[in-house]
């Protein structure tokens, strides 16, 4: 039953899927990792998933890509190439082993590929406004393109280098990967003053009370639903909205209108005549 | 499909208050009606903060006559004689509706060896009492391997807090020990629950929400459609609970 206030919730209840409300995952990942075991990691596991759940793309970021650089991104486009209308990829930013001109000519070669950058900063110890970092946020800025950051409570990736982030760049879309998990305070703050900000919520969704919190005080317009597949489940990210105090309506932005309001801009996502019909 | 938590607790948490806090009895109800879990293995959390004995007492004046929760004692080393003697306890749990322990050496402040507790693991397995084990309690998974070694037979509840796929970490215990079971709380991994089943079966798995601090409803969509059996699905969401609370002999 999971809300008995919901109609939503009980129809997803009872079919595990809406046609008529479909799901954009913001935040992926794909492939092999070494701190753990992911049952589902290939591409054609992890769209079993999707169809479970009527994901329709899920924007990632392959574990190799972003942790075994001498490997790179090759399984990342291959995978996109295989299955153009269900993945695309954010370019990783490896802060250690960056090739400026070599990653932003592969983003600017291959649009139906990629929608922007992926950083990680967290993990790699190197903040956000590092200034090896910045032609990538220009290249980004400049084309309007999205950057999915890791933010945490961090001194790397955290509200106050996002903020640097964001008062430079105000034409890229930052998407806050966890929503500066533990500085949800800070995190409504953020959003209020940049309207290029959207708080991502994988790994926030198992903390009951934030998403309400969220709700009301910035409402759903600004917030993406993702799930670091192959790392979690969708019907327990989505389980989870369900379960939080907001409208219907405002489940519908987080799963899928929000989303797709800031994936218009690519071409591919306009071609794509079945998720227009499903807007 | 019914659904009994292995895993919620309410009260009052001085050190980090939850950001929809469960304070009451009654707030746990109104939300185990909104959510619709029909049962609940219960905690209160002063007892993971306040005096385990008052605490202790808090849960049981307020569950003992409640027939859709089971309460969960926090265990202390009978060397102090704050609880009750060994012999006389199963009495007092039936008279209060107490199904089971969980041990806290961290806020306990007591060594978690077979010699400190020795006497309460014989009876857990003399009367089948289930030990619910939560790793933000003090118990590191080295002790409770020691434990199991010694008594392989007790029956394990594990709450993981952990959200990272973890099944390296637990699998091993599910595989030695035959009374070994998981809380689902925290495994929320993609394809976990399909995987797990597809080696062990569905025997050792628990619906578990971690109520107030996560919500009753993600687990509950994660199991309903999960690709195993609706016989499995049904073991997880209440089958397994209720055969080990059967299980008891008070």
């Amino acid at each position: 039953m999971i809300n008995i206030d919901s109609r939503l919730a009980q129809e997803f209840w009872a079919k595990g899927k809406l046609s008529d409300c479909p799901i954009l995952d913001f935040h992926g990942h794909m492939g092999d990792n070494g701190g753990i075991f992911l049952p589902k990691k290939t591409p054609e596991e992890m769209i079993d998933t999707m169809n479970r759940c009527n994901t329709m793309i899920t924007l990632f970021c392959g574990h190799e890509s972003l942790f075994i650089p001498s490997v790179g991104i090759t399984k990342d486009m291959e995978a996109v190439r295989k299955f153009p209308k269900r993945f695309k990829a954010y370019h990783p930013v490896v802060s250690r082993y960056l090739d400026v001109e070599g990653d932003i000519d592969r983003v600017e070669r291959n649009p139906d590929i990629f929608v922007g950058f992926k950083f990680l900063c967290d993990y790699y110890g190197l903040p956000l406004s590092h200034p090896m970092h910045k032609p990538y946020w220009e290249y980004a800025n400049k084309n309007h393109l999205l950057v999915l950051s890791h933010t945490w409570d961090s001194s790397l990736d955290g509200p106050e280098e996002a903020e640097k982030i964001l008062k430079r760049y105000p034409n890229l879309i930052f998407i806050a990967g966890h929503s500066f998990h533990g500085r949800w305070h800070k995190a409504v703050e953020l959003v209020n003053a940049y309207p290029n900000l959207y708080l991502e919520l994988t790994a926030v969704l198992d903390d009951r009370g934030v998403l309400d919190y969220f709700i009301n005080e910035i409402g759903s317009d600004r917030i993406l639903f993702g799930t670091d597949l192959p790392w979690f489940s969708t019907h327990h990210g989505i389980g989870a909205v369900l379960s939080a105090e907001m409208t219907d309506d405002d489940r519908r932005n987080i799963f899928y209108r929000n989303g797709a309001r800031l994936l218009k801009r690519f071409s591919w996502f306009m071609d794509n005549n079945t998720v227009d019909k499903q807007d | 499909m019914e659904f009994f938590d292995c895993n919620a607790s309410y009260g009052f948490n001085i050190k980090s208050q939850p950001m929809l806090p469960a304070n009451t009895i009654e707030d746990l109800h109104a939300e185990m009606k909104r959510a619709g879990v029909k049962k609940a293995m219960v905690k209160r959390m002063e007892q993971f903060i306040g005096g385990t004995v008052s605490a202790n007492q808090l849960l049981a004046d307020d569950i003992k006559d409640q027939e859709d929760l089971y309460g969960i004692w926090a265990l202390l080393p009978s060397h102090t004689n704050e609880l009750a003697d060994p012999e006389d306890m199963p009495a007092l749990m039936r008279r209060n509706n107490i199904f089971g322990w969980t041990l806290i050496p961290g806020i306990g402040r007591y060594l978690l060896k077979t010699f400190v507790i020795r006497d309460w693991l014989e009876l857990a397995i003399e009367r089948n009492i289930p030990i619910f084990i939560n790793t933000d309690h003090g118990v590191t998974l080295e002790a409770l391997a020691d434990i199991l070694e010694e008594y392989p037979e007790l029956t394990v509840i594990l709450t993981y807090t952990n959200i990272w796929p973890s099944d390296r970490m637990y699998r091993p215990f599910v595989a030695e020990f035959p009374n070994f079971y998981i809380d689902l709380s925290y495994c929320i991994t993609d394809g976990g629950i399909e995987s797990f089943v597809k080696e062990y079966g569905s025997g050792r798995l628990l619906y578990g929400s971690g109520f107030p601090g996560s919500y009753f409803g993600a687990n509950m969509l994660m199991i309903k459609h999960a690709d195993i059996s609706e016989d499995d699905k049904m073991a997880i969401a209440n089958g397994n609970m209720n055969r080990i609370i059967r299980g008891v002999r008070l």
